[in-house]
């Protein structure tokens, strides 16, 4: 998956008004509640096949951070 | 195969939760988790008194006396001691030679109850088993914890075993993972942290909202113990049944929300037209999902006598369990 369908999936996951950039703060957003990051945990292992504990998620601030918890490596050009 | 179940008569809708919660969608809650609304019981209406209702109305056209075995299954009892079970024995006026006993389990607890009664018919301890499920979770969510108040309903359900169903009910695979036991809690009330009249909310490391006399659950970690457990679950009780998907006419599992359920079906690879998913009118009802779910299916028709079911059920504890049966 390129970076750029994964900002598209993930303000489609989370249902997000807005265009999440790398740099977007995902804390900002009521969106992104519990329910939200049971959705990842979910999307993470649909594409990426990685498990990621709810601190570790709930950690995450950035978009930027969730690619780097990801690993850079997963995505493709 | 009798099964009766009760819904509680308040009902909670997600506009009721919209109003409640400012910025709370009751569009957004339905697409996301599948539910439009959930059953819960009045302040006075107890696991033990949903029980009895669910089971009067099962055994009404039945000789009761013929009942030697109750398992009431709850993680919301009406008291520490005595076992439910021996209180339904006197309110349902069944006879006094009837074993019975309680156990403490939730979303697995109908399978382990079919496993129970299967080992109590075969072992002939047991003719005919009167197995109760009754959980008001309602009762142990914070008012203020949406996320959970969107999820659980209340319900009972109830079904009636007997010597005839021992074929129908095939091989079990049976599982714990107990370290996921403070995953899904109320941690106060028992005896190890009695209930704390003072005790005060506060905020976890996850932002979760927290008060030790209500139930908490870490919701991403019991959907990522789901998507190690669940798939290995199938896979084994498939194998020791000796059949595969292709031979199932449908799979029923624990119904916890929408989201997870979907993912699993997915991951597991059963097709959709196989696949019981409805939370809509119930929500998550913790014992009862997969009896509210079989009693619909054989009222509308979508199982009929011969269909090959395989149940599964997982979740606190961590407990999972399932099974193939014949209806």
């Amino acid at each position: 998956m390129t970076i750029n369908e994964f900002l598209r999936q993930l303000t489609e996951l989370l249902d997000i008004d807005d265009e999440l950039t790398s740099d977007s703060n995902l804390k900002q957003y009521d969106e992104f509640d519990s329910m939200a990051i049971m959705s990842l945990v979910a999307f993470i292992h649909k594409n990426f096949g990685k498990q990621f504990s709810a601190r570790q998620l709930n950690q995450i601030e950035t978009v930027n951070s969730l690619i780097e918890l990801i690993g850079k490596d997963n995505f493709i050009e | 195969m009798k099964i009766k179940t009760y819904l509680p008569e308040k009902i909670l809708t997600n506009e009721e939760l919209e109003n409640e919660f400012p910025g709370y969608s009751a569009k957004k809650i339905e697409k996301n988790i599948g539910i439009k609304q959930r059953h819960i019981s009045e302040e006075d209406e107890t696991a033990l008194e949903m029980a009895i209702k669910v089971s009067e109305s099962l055994l009404s056209q039945e000789d009761k006396l013929k009942i030697d075995f109750i398992l009431f299954c709850s993680q919301s009892p009406d008291y520490y001691l005595p076992s439910s079970a021996c209180i339904l024995q006197d309110k349902l006026g069944l006879s006094t030679n009837v074993g019975a006993l309680d156990y403490n389990l939730s979303t697995s607890g109908f399978i382990y109850g079919l496993a129970l009664a299967k080992g109590l018919l075969k072992a002939n301890i047991a003719s005919y088993i009167l197995l109760i499920m009754s959980d008001t979770f309602s009762k142990y969510l914070h008012p203020k914890d949406k996320g959970n108040r969107c999820l659980f309903g209340d319900a009972a359900s109830a079904i009636l075993l007997d010597k005839s169903d021992m074929d129908k009910i095939y091989e079990f695979v049976l599982g714990t993972d107990g370290r996921g036991w403070n995953n899904l809690i109320v941690p106060n009330g028992g005896l190890k942290h009695r209930y704390d009249k003072d005790a005060e909310d506060w905020i976890d490391e996850n932002g979760s909202l927290r008060n030790d006399n209500y139930l908490y659950m870490n919701g991403p970690e019991v959907f990522n113990f789901t998507i190690d457990a669940v798939p290995k679950l199938i896979q084994q009780v498939l194998l020791k049944n000796n059949c595969s998907l292709e031979d199932l006419d449908y799979v029923i599992f624990h119904q916890a929300n929408q989201y997870m359920l979907q993912y699993l079906r997915e991951l597991i690879g059963i097709p959709e037209n196989k696949f019981y998913l409805d939370l809509k009118d119930t929500g998550n009802t913790a014992s009862s999902t997969i009896p509210i779910a079989l009693e619909k299916c054989l009222n509308d028709g979508t199982l009929i006598t011969g269909n090959k079911v395989l149940l599964a059920g997982f979740g606190v504890g961590y407990s999972y369990g399932a099974t193939i049966i014949t209806i």
